[in-house]
């Protein structure tokens, strides 16, 4: 199940008056130290979401410089504390510091590639104002900024936190139909359209491998970049807000969502199987689909490297030609393309072989590594088969032969495969056909199933009247009032309602 | 089922090899056989059964296998047909298994299941099934070329001594010893994990069921005899008590000779590594009859050769835990797994350990160093001549198996002493208290089951309220000194007149030596706060576990026992390098803060028992007569019938029953006294005791009776003691600017406090400090999970103060997150 995040406030509305007080005026010291003060205990009950922390840190500069502005002015000298070593310096420290870490906690969690991707482009993504990130390089790295610019820079930042984290948050608790951004996501083509004019340049002519080395690199990081802004847009998309211990979960799907939309894009056609027909296959196979050599020449580099920074890729890119082949709606076009469909097909069912074969080399030497999607001949083999069998029962939805190809390509040097897959496909022919009736019989069958297995649930049950014993144990335990300390007293049990932790019950 | 089956035969096979050829390696014998007597046509089968049962548990593939059953749980609940169709075992336990994970997940599901296209297919696509068989067989062949077999059983400890040059005395050894190279390597070896379990039960052969039992001293008990012959295996799943009556047994890295006056509590959830029972050679010169007269037909059936183990089940509660926090949901139910052969209801026996499990194995490093350990602690060692007391230290990474070894180490030496002192200085991964605390505990038993399964009080302890000590390094460092000193002064030595134990003549109880558990956090700040406390512990024996990424071949030379003389202090200790443990399933399972929740569930919800008081300090003892308790009585039981939510709390007047409240952690200084009450609402705070000469701590500020003073350093290690942890369950007054005080509580506050700790130790110990720390109730113990039973856990139940269901999609409103293996482009 999931669980609820852990929150300082009790209810939004104790949220809504900290922002009242930070916002409602501006000149309101009094206001601004009330909320420091909430915030800071607020620190000490749970960890904070980061704009709030990033708000505290930033209304306790803007407090300082406050205390420190008119503490220079020697009229007032008397009602303020006593600033007498802080300088300039402290406050712009104070504000620099804030500023770096507001910038920082909000990019890092989208940091959600191998590489890393630049502050700049994050920011862009999420709509925060460039010149604060600029502001936080020069903080970071360079001469520290003067103080009047980083005083608006906390202001710019104030308010982008009250338009980006304040508001939607009191409004979403208000009216959870609140939509969500929408993270723009571009589609890969374009990158894969200009690798492979990059590999048919090499692969004709030798030569110009090294010539191309840089752009190759930077197509390669090109891709790696897109795997890495549709992580964002995946987060967008899939709940992220779990426990802290599920947080690699998450990630893992993530990832696999950013993987399927590369496959998708590498699926169609110029990418893996080429626009022209011809080029498909190599025309003289009669029996079993097998890609031309120079089709693997040119996309095998970037496969790899796609596998060597993603473990799951081959799996996921498996997975995606097959549910293609298996599901892909039957043509409805007219004969010629029905036919060049078939080539598709094959060439696709070809490419599954190939990764299968890759995986099969590789998995060989290393034991089977700790979560590693391992991408394993058996499953493909058993779901295809299985898979087929059932569209079979259901509907006559075209040949398949793209799958079936796909088998044989699998089985046909492991014979003992083969008869799984020979053995499967007729055990589920034997099984229920679509003109089979239900028999009396079969209900029994299930029903002694459902039999044994509530049988086995409730046995559990017995335990439960250990428990009593426990009661007598507990008030072995609990002596008299007297017993306790001083200031200690016991509230009756039988006055006792459930209440939820954090609500006083006055009984 | 299927897997059961092959279970059984290859356990034939076994008991067939080892009539005819001498039973060398046995364990391997069990791999190979498996592979024959799985046919061809039980290969396909295997294969085809094993695809639909597909919600296998499988270990390598554990957290993607959740995963995808997150995911496919709505789809299989459409596909009734399959859904009785799968009646084998294991989609049993999944699906009672999986109950609890799916709760509420059905808005994810909706929307995963687009990206899936039709799932049907995806799903058998992508099963991981049959793995768990297929890679039996290839392992099987894989094993062949390998001399070596490390699912051989390591030597037990006393060949291992006559292994070793015995007259070389341990602190004047010259050389170092090295150990020979036909040692396991790990990395291909896999530290092979045992699979199968050897002992096949008979019902009146080898196992008796037992009522009202009628022998020695046992007359009264029901429970279960089981009679194993040499290297039987046996293991069960869930909560035990087990009695060696004749032979030994080997277990969790000890050996448990036959004692009929002592029954081990063990707890044995699935999800850490499964303990085995393994019967060694019963010496059959010494007959001793120890009390022990089995009658009637039972005694006709046994053979003294074999080796007579007593089970007995044990209601302890500890099973409801699951109930409360859901991700231990079954973790002690074999229901599925086991066999009810034994007739026992809170344990079951298993067969074979499915992928998921681990089984409980100690490295053979490890045995060997055991072994030095045991000599050191034989009556006329040189350590003990000396006058020295063993003290033995545990240090490596994190996720390394520290803590199983320190427990490991803990239990052997109760074997030889009476009582053994524990420090702990691990706060993430506290073995007897909740986390951040450091401890310091007298245990008189072993330990068998994870840290959970056993809350301890402890003999003394510091809150430092953190599951790191990188905030408050020095504090830290004073409270682990403080308490070597309370070990050292109060413990080490042991006076004459607390020698009322009454001797059980077999065991040391003079002297009481202190195993100490360190952190995993040892780069940077980390190591330099390890080489102070190795400083202030001064171990004779220190047990290093190696890098487990490093490379091990180098490891492999190193390793040795090796003699380290610091110059002129005399401080002389062995160290003994050891491989780590291989903690994979716990690791993907369970993470470090999935065993913190559980950790503070457990404790609050244990009833320590009262004679826990026998390992506590002496003040407490002479403040209440306890001699009509029992020594050997169970230490701790549980409670989980009630959420905290509904038990009734303690009222605690603050003004009264407090002298000062102190927040600790960064940041807590900013906390102003206005905001003091907000802070405590539902927070974990450390009860501490001052000694009675400690007038120092004044309060500056108090608010509304509440004594807080803002910005105060932590109580002293070396004046004060933590008794435990309390949840301030509830503040009568939050808002500064509040209506005017009830009448029957004019001048302050009043808290609601919920913790274990009995009235007895509060009203003794004198404790009138509360120290709050950075370590939270899990939102787990905020739940009530009568309601989540009762509602499954839709998110509707919104409501609950301080919890939030719904996500929210601003900038920044999750946690910090930190990475650190982001990569620059440079490093393409």
């Amino acid at each position: 199940m999931k669980l609820p995040r852990r929150v300082p406030w009790a209810t939004s509305a104790e949220l809504d008056t900290v922002c009242t007080w930070i916002y409602a005026d501006e000149n309101d010291a009094d206001a601004k130290t009330a909320a420091v003060n909430r915030l800071s205990a607020w620190r000490a009950i749970t960890p904070l979401p980061h704009a709030l922390e990033a708000t505290l840190s930033l209304l306790s500069s803007v407090r300082l410089d406050h205390e420190f502005r008119s503490a220079q002015q020697p009229r007032r000298h008397s009602d303020v504390p006593n600033l007498k070593y802080t300088i300039a310096l402290s406050v712009r420290q104070a504000y620099a510091t804030a500023i770096v870490r507001l910038v920082n906690g909000l990019v890092d969690p989208l940091q959600l590639g191998a590489f890393a991707r630049s502050i700049a482009a994050i920011a862009a993504q999420i709509g925060f104002p460039q010149w604060l990130v600029e502001l936080r390089h020069a903080a970071t790295h360079e001469e520290l900024p003067s103080l009047e610019l980083l005083r608006a820079g906390a202001k710019e930042a104030l308010a982008w936190l009250l338009h980006n984290y304040f508001l939607p948050t009191l409004s979403a608790s208000s009216n959870n139909e609140q939509s969500s951004p929408v993270i723009h996501l571009s589609s890969p083509s374009p990158i894969f359209k200009q690798y492979k004019y990059l590999l048919k340049a090499i692969t004709r002519d030798a030569s110009l491998r090294t010539q191309y080395k840089p752009d190759l690199t930077k197509v390669l990081r090109d891709v790696e970049r897109w795997v890495g802004e549709a992580k964002v847009a995946a987060s967008a998309e899939t709940f992220s807000g779990l426990g802290a211990g599920e947080q690699g979960e998450v990630d893992d799907e993530n990832e696999r969502w950013a993987l399927e939309r590369l496959c998708e894009a590498l699926l169609e056609r110029g990418g893996l199987v080429p626009v022209s027909g011809k080029k498909r296959l190599v025309q003289n196979s009669k029996t079993l689909p097998v890609i031309p050599s120079s089709l693997v020449a040119i996309w095998s580099p970037l496969l790899s490297a796609l596998r060597s920074t993603h473990s799951s890729f081959l799996s996921v890119l498996v997975s995606s030609i097959t549910k293609s082949l298996l599901f892909r709606a039957p043509a409805l076009n007219n004969d010629s393309l029905q036919k060049t469909d078939l080539s598709y097909e094959l060439c696709l069912a070809a490419w599954a072989a190939w990764c299968v074969n890759q995986s099969d080399a590789a998995s060989i030497e290393p034991p089977l590594r700790e979560g590693a999607t391992s991408l394993r001949r058996e499953d493909v083999v058993v779901g295809l088969v299985t898979a087929l069998c059932a569209r079979e029962c259901d509907k006559n939805t075209g040949d398949r032969q793209g799958a079936r190809a796909l088998i044989d390509l699998l089985v046909h040097e492991h014979p003992y495969l083969k008869d799984v897959a020979d053995s499967l496909s007729l055990a589920s022919k034997s099984g229920l056909k679509p003109g089979q009736k239900w028999l009396d019989k079969d209900v029994l069958v299930m029903e002694e199933r459902l039999q044994s297995l509530i049988s086995s649930v409730s046995s559990v049950s017995p335990l439960d009247d250990e428990s009593d014993q426990i009661i007598v144990l507990d008030e072995g335990l609990s002596t008299p009032q007297d017993d306790l300390p001083k200031g200690w007293t016991r509230v009756p049990s039988r006055l006792w309602k459930a209440c939820p932790i954090g609500v006083f019950n006055h009984c | 089922m299927l897997s059961a089956i092959a279970a059984r035969k290859a356990a034939q096979a076994v008991k067939l090899a080892a009539q005819h050829q001498p039973p060398q390696p046995p364990l391997e014998k069990v791999q190979l056989a498996i592979e024959d007597s799985v046919s061809d046509s039980e290969r396909l089968e295997t294969i085809f059964q094993s695809q639909k049962s597909k919600r296998k548990p499988l270990a390598s593939s554990e957290v993607q296998a959740r995963k995808r059953r997150r995911k496919k749980a709505s789809k299989s609940e459409n596909l009734q047909t399959r859904y009785y169709e799968q009646n084998t075992e294991d989609s049993l336990i999944e699906s009672l298994e999986k109950e609890p994970k799916d709760i509420g997940d059905e808005s994810n599901t909706d929307s995963e299941g687009e990206g899936e296209g039709e799932g049907e297919g995806e799903a058998h696509f992508i099963g991981d099934d049959g793995r768990s068989e297929l890679d039996c067989l290839f392992q099987g062949h894989r094993k062949v070329k390998r001399p070596w077999s490390p699912s051989q059983p390591p030597p037990n400890s006393s060949d291992e001594e006559a292994a070793y040059e015995p007259g070389s005395s341990m602190l004047a050894a010259e050389e170092p010893l090295v150990i020979p190279p036909q040692y396991p390597r790990q990395q291909d070896a896999g530290f092979k994990r045992i699979r199968t379990l050897s002992f096949t039960p008979k019902l009146d052969k080898n196992i008796f069921h037992v009522d009202n039992c009628d022998f020695g001293i046992f007359v009264g008990r029901s429970g279960t005899l089981i009679a194993l012959s040499e290297d039987d295996t046996i293991a069960l799943i869930g909560v035990y008590s087990m009695t060696v009556l004749q032979g030994t047994v080997s277990f969790m890295g000890s050996d448990l000779y036959a004692s009929p006056t002592i029954s081990h509590t063990v707890f044995a959830p699935r999800c850490s590594p499964i303990p085995i029972i393994k019967a060694l050679a019963v010496d059959t010169s010494v007959t001793s009859d120890n009390g022990l007269n089995i009658s009637g037909k039972i005694a006709q059936l046994i053979s003294p050769h074999c080796t007579l183990v007593f089970f007995e089940e044990i209601s302890t509660g500890v099973e409801d835990l699951g109930k409360v926090c859901k991700t231990f949901e079954g973790t002690f139910d074999a229901e599925a797994y086991g066999e009810s052969i034994l007739r026992l209801r809170s344990a079951k026996m298993i067969l074979s350990l499915s992928r998921s499990m681990q089984p409980f194995q100690t490295p053979a490093s490890w045995q060997i160093a055991f072994a030095s350990l045991s000599k050191a602690s034989s009556p006329n060692s040189d350590i003990l001549l000396e006058r020295q007391v063993l003290v033995a230290m545990v240090r490596g990474q994190k996720r390394t198996g520290k803590s199983y070894l320190a427990r490991t180490i803990l239990n052997r030496l109760l074997g030889c002493y009476r009582r053994v002192a524990f420090l702990e200085c691990d706060l993430g991964q506290t073995e007897f208290t909740p986390p951040g605390f450091v401890s310091l505990n007298l245990i008189d038993r072993p330990m068998f089951g994870p840290p959970f399964t056993h809350p301890l009080l402890p003999y003394n302890s510091h809150y430092i309220g953190s599951a790191s000590p990188l905030n408050s390094p020095s504090h830290y460092l004073s409270s682990i000194r403080a308490l070597m000193q309370t070990y050292k002064i109060d413990l080490q030595y042991v006076s004459p007149e607390d020698e009322v134990l009454g001797s059980d003549g077999s065991r040391i109880d003079d002297v009481i030596p202190l195993v100490v558990n360190t952190m995993g956090w040892t780069k940077g700040l980390g190591a330099d706060l390890a080489r102070q406390i190795e400083e202030a512990v001064e171990p004779t024996h220190i047990f290093s576990i190696q890098n487990p990424s490093g490379d091990f071949e180098t490891g492999m030379e190193t390793m040795k026992v090796e003699m380290q003389t610091l110059n002129g202090s005399g401080n002389n200790h062995q160290v003994f390098e050891v491989e780590p443990i291989s903690v994979g399933i716990q690791s993907t399972r369970h993470s470090a803060a999935d065993w913190r929740t559980i950790s503070l569930i457990s404790y609050f919800h244990s009833i320590p028992s009262m004679s826990q008081t026998y390992l506590l300090s002496t003040s407490v003892q002479h403040h209440n007569d306890f001699s009509f308790i029992s020594r050997s009585a169970p230490l701790y039981s549980w409670d989980c019938r009630l959420p905290l939510v509904a038990r009734s709390p303690y009222a605690v007047a603050p003004n009264v029953a407090l002298d000062s409240v102190i927040l600790i952690g960064a940041g807590s200084e900013d906390v102003v006294p206005s905001e003091i009450g907000r802070v405590l609402n539902g927070a974990l705070v450390a009860i501490v005791a001052y000694q009675p000469d400690y007038t120092e701590i004044s309060p500056s500020q108090a608010w509304r009776g509440i004594p807080y003073s803002q910005g105060a350093d932590p109580p002293d290690p070396l004046t004060s003691r933590c008794i435990g942890l309390a949840l301030i369950r509830g503040v009568s007054q939050l808002t500064p600017f509040s209506p005017p005080l009830s009448s029957e509580n004019t001048d302050g506050d009043t808290l609601h406090v919920l913790t274990p700790l009995p009235p007895w130790i509060l009203a003794t110990s004198g404790a009138r400090c509360f120290v709050k720390g950075e370590i939270e109730l899990p939102v787990w113990g905020m739940l009530d999970f009568r309601e989540i039973e009762r509602d499954g856990a839709r998110h509707d139940i919104d409501g609950i103060p301080y919890l939030q269901w719904s996500k929210t999609e601003a900038a920044g409103a999750e946690r910090r997150r930190v990475r650190r293996n982001l990569m620059r482009r440079g490093q393409m």
